[in-house]
């Protein structure tokens, strides 16, 4: 995978899904308005700093609360190629997995909560992160959420790789049998 | 053996462990009017059809009635859709909370695999059923598949003992859980609930405490199921209780003798409701799929009957059989006499969207399952989390108040 070099937004501990993408605004298909409102949790200055972000750099538990999958949703379509954390909660992580969106977790402390303006380095095949000339180590992922993150999540991974659902009956050619 | 690898090793035939991939068949899925949306235009991507609509149940909760011209187009593209995959079992506005309608219902039995496209989907733990939350994505491909991959989780028993204060609900037992764990204590974990205590609960305080054991990062609550659940269900148990094997740690907790109030923005930030009393409020809401039960809309007329409420009270039947249970009974005559609106049985307030939004600065006392900043409106507001009787108390006096001695205690009360 590429490298992804950016603006880090540096959150701390215990990021919930309702900062990231509050329930107002969860009532669209449209990902990049969704996009428009990420943070908004937080503030709308916060939102705005973050639709300039390449890289989120958090604490421990990022994203934990709701199912909403809008939450990754808005951070991919806000532009953020990933998320690096200490620790993610399970459905956010999962989602996030899913939908393609790039979540690393990391050891040690990073004590640069709020800071603005710090250029990121993620370098995903080497597994490190570099910030303001330090690296920091990356844990890899799991080999098969690697791969379902390799294909672009999982819709397109059971679409070209695994193949193994039954497909939709040809419009017209059969009934649905009673469910 | 821990209850979840019990039903896992049910389910896939052989004996399974802690932190294996596996692929189990599920038993039920459930969406909701939230989930639902996305969750159906992810399985149109697939080009698949529906494993088996029969085990789909779909519950429009969240945004009942519907609150803008969009959620009401949306509402009707998933009717649409339901429609035309076969899919029956879709209980509209109006019906209840999913995670209240489905045990009522019937659909909920000890020992089933169940994934739901809602975090608080754990609540069915308290039948004994392994229940996890997921998202659209995977939600979709389990409809086509009717699988889903899952890490086998670590069991965290809890052990609770010592005798319960005379106002402590399975809400006070959970706050108390959670704020000695933390909002990550039990990540990835199942969080199973025992000990010598829990025969004093009520299975409605059982439900609460499935409920919100998913903010303690846990994979899913659950809770051995006893004979009041196999005569609920109309099962013969085959789980065994707990033996001491399989756990990676016992936590042995002591019920908690004062109501707990989880504070500020983090659920994990809990006191005893002595520390916080006297705290001004503008709002209380009674409901939730937390705390919306028939046991907690009774405690709650018991604590206001002839009193008149001094801060704006919302109350939510969870589903439109406790609604008519509670009229029946009279429970709804006498909150509307102390000056309570009542709300259709939705989400309602709990997540902001709609009926009782909070403005800047206000102060809500709920029953609801998270206080997370801005979750019930204005950035500026705040939230506090306790129970039925916590609550009522406090509406009646506008400031946080303790409940105890103010009703005549509840025995066993059903769903």
């Amino acid at each position: 995978m590429k490298c992804i070099e950016g603006l880090g937004m540096f959150l701390g501990d215990d990021i919930d899904t309702d900062v990231i993408i509050p329930g107002r605004f969860l009532r669209t298909l449209d990902y990049n308005e969704l996009a428009q409102h990420v943070f908004e949790g937080i503030s709308p200055e916060a939102s705005r700093y973050a639709r300039n972000c390449s890289i989120i750099v958090a604490g421990e538990n990022f994203g934990c609360g709701s199912s909403r999958e809008q939450a990754p949703l808005a951070i991919k379509f806000a532009g953020i190629q990933c998320v690096v954390a200490r620790s993610f909660a399970r459905i956010f992580y999962r989602n996030a997995i899913n939908i393609g969106l790039l979540v690393l977790e990391y050891e040690g402390d990073i004590e640069l909560e709020d800071a603005m303006d710090v250029t990121v380095t993620v370098d995903p095949d080497n597994k490190v992160m570099i910030i303001e000339g330090n690296e920091i180590q990356l844990k890899p992922l799991p080999d098969h959420a690697q791969e379902i993150i390799d294909y672009g999540g999982l819709i397109n991974y059971y679409k070209k790789k695994k193949r193994d659902l039954d497909p939709a009956p040809a419009i017209g050619t059969e009934s649905f049998e009673e469910g | 053996m821990s209850l979840v690898t019990q039903i896992l090793k049910a389910k896939m035939g052989r004996h399974v462990s802690p932190d294996e991939i596996i692929e189990p068949e599920l038993d039920l899925l459930m969406l909701t009017d939230g989930t639902s949306l996305l969750a159906s235009q992810n399985f149109l991507q697939l080009g698949s059809r529906i494993k088996d609509p029969g085990k789909i149940v779909i519950v429009y909760d969240h945004y009942s009635p519907s609150n803008k011209i969009e959620s009401a187009n949306y509402h009707n593209l998933v009717r649409a859709f339901a429609k035309e995959h076969c899919i029956k079992n879709l209980y509209d506005c109006g019906v209840g909370i999913s995670h209240q309608v489905l045990p009522e219902l019937g659909y909920i039995k000890p020992g089933m695999f169940i994934i739901g496209g809602d975090s608080h989907s754990t609540t069915y733990g308290a039948f004994g059923a392994f229940s996890v939350g997921m998202g659209a994505t995977d939600l979709a491909v389990s409809m086509a598949s009717g699988r889903t991959w899952i890490r086998v989780p670590w069991t965290k028993r809890v052990e609770l003992s010592g005798k319960k204060g005379p106002s402590i609900f399975g809400k006070d037992v959970i706050l108390k859980v959670i704020g000695k764990i933390g909002s990550d204590g039990a990540n990835y974990e199942s969080l199973e609930f025992g000990g010598p205590a829990m025969d004093e609960l009520s299975l409605a305080s059982k439900m609460s405490m499935a409920n919100m054991s998913v903010e303690t990062g846990a994979k899913n609550g659950i809770m051995f199921p006893d004979k009041k659940v196999s005569k609920l269900t109309g099962t013969k148990i085959k789980l065994k209780d707990y033996d001491e094997e399989g756990y990676e740690i016992t936590l042995d907790i002591d019920m908690p003798i004062e109501p707990q109030v989880a504070c500020g923005t983090a659920v994990d930030n809990v006191k005893g409701i002595s520390e916080v009393a006297g705290t001004s409020v503008d709002q209380v809401y009674i409901g939730s799929c937390t705390n919306g039960r028939y046991e907690d809309l009774l405690v709650a007329a018991r604590i206001m009957k002839g009193h008149k409420v001094r801060a704006r009270t919302l109350v939510s039947p969870a589903s439109r059989m406790t609604y008519q249970r509670a009229l029946k009974d009279g429970l709804i005559e006498t909150l509307v006499d102390s000056g309570c609106m009542i709300l259709p049985p939705s989400c309602g307030p709990c997540i902001g969207i709609h009926q009782g939004v909070l403005g800047d600065r206000e102060v809500c006392f709920s029953t609801t399952n998270r206080n997370f900043k801005g979750r019930m409106g204005s950035l500026t507001s705040s939230i506090y989390l306790g129970s039925a009787a916590s609550a009522a108390a406090t509406a009646i006096e506008g400031v946080i108040t303790d409940p105890t001695g103010l009703f005549k205690p509840i025995t066993e009360a059903g769903i």
